[in-house]
């Protein structure tokens, strides 16, 4: 399970690393997956799901929208508020992510800088209260 | 009824219950996101009412439209507003330094300004 932890901050650190590098448009999609990968942690470290189940639930279906949405509701039991937060943060970081990787359109420093408000908040708030 | 209208019927539901709130619903043609942005900060994070209605409607949506992405947010610039669908109370100090307002909106946000259906290219999702 730790290392599904490590391959976010993995991902974590490589986007701050393309970032300062201004490799803009590489460094949207490790903030994004290390915000999906963290999210996945989150799940299993505090809310009991296993990465079987989680595949076994997710077969040829799409797992970035089952976990997003699980982890969403697991969050909005305790906090409504933090829901709403977690899905903000993680849809602005996917939003992004679409206009880094599947259009020509190149990322700038302020929404690599957006991006990474995105992905600390959202690291914050799993860390705070969902781990 | 399709995902726009859908949008818009809970917004509507929405203004009746937080008469106070402002609404700018726009589709944002490059990413195909749905987009709601709302003002103020206090019924935004302060309204109970309006925090259960978030949270509902992101879990419809979901659920009926779970091909489709909506974002439900503070008015920011990162959103590419110009498809506007519906709008309930917008006031200039609302939206204040949002692109309608902001000279520099094209500058900072150099990528909306070509985008077009013919920049939007799939490649593996």
């Amino acid at each position: 399970m730790e290392d599904i932890c490590n391959k976010s901050e993995e991902n974590l650190d490589s986007f701050r690393l393309l970032k300062s590098h201004n490799k803009l448009d590489a460094s949207i999609h490790c903030a994004y997956y290390a915000a999906y990968l963290f999210s996945i942690y989150s799940l299993c470290k505090n809310f009991g799901y296993t990465l079987n189940n989680i595949e076994a639930n997710t077969r040829g279906k799409d797992t970035h929208f089952y976990v997003r949405n699980e982890l969403s509701n697991k969050i909005g039991v305790n906090s409504r508020l933090d829901s709403n937060d977690f899905n903000k943060y993680i849809k602005a970081l996917k939003k992004l992510r679409k206009l880094a990787d599947y259009t020509n359109i190149r990322i700038t420093n302020n929404q690599a800088d957006f991006a990474e408000k995105n992905v600390d908040n959202l690291f914050n708030l799993i860390n705070t209260k969902y781990i | 009824m399709d995902a726009k209208d859908f949008i818009k019927s809970q917004i509507v539901d929405l203004i009746q219950k937080v008469k106070s709130v402002s609404v700018k619903y726009a589709y944002e043609e490059c990413t195909d996101f749905h987009i709601i942005e709302i003002s103020p900060e206090a019924i935004r994070r302060g309204s109970n009412e309006f925090i259960d209605w978030e949270y509902n409607l992101n879990n419809k949506f979901s659920e009926l439209y779970p091909e489709e992405d909506l974002l439900i947010s503070e008015p920011s610039f990162f959103n590419d507003m110009r498809n506007v669908i519906y709008t309930h109370n917008i006031h200039i100090q609302d939206f204040r330094n949002k692109e309608f307002l902001e000279p520099s909106f094209s500058s900072l946000i150099k990528g909306f300004d070509n985008c077009s259906d013919n920049d939007y290219y799939c490649l593996a999702s």
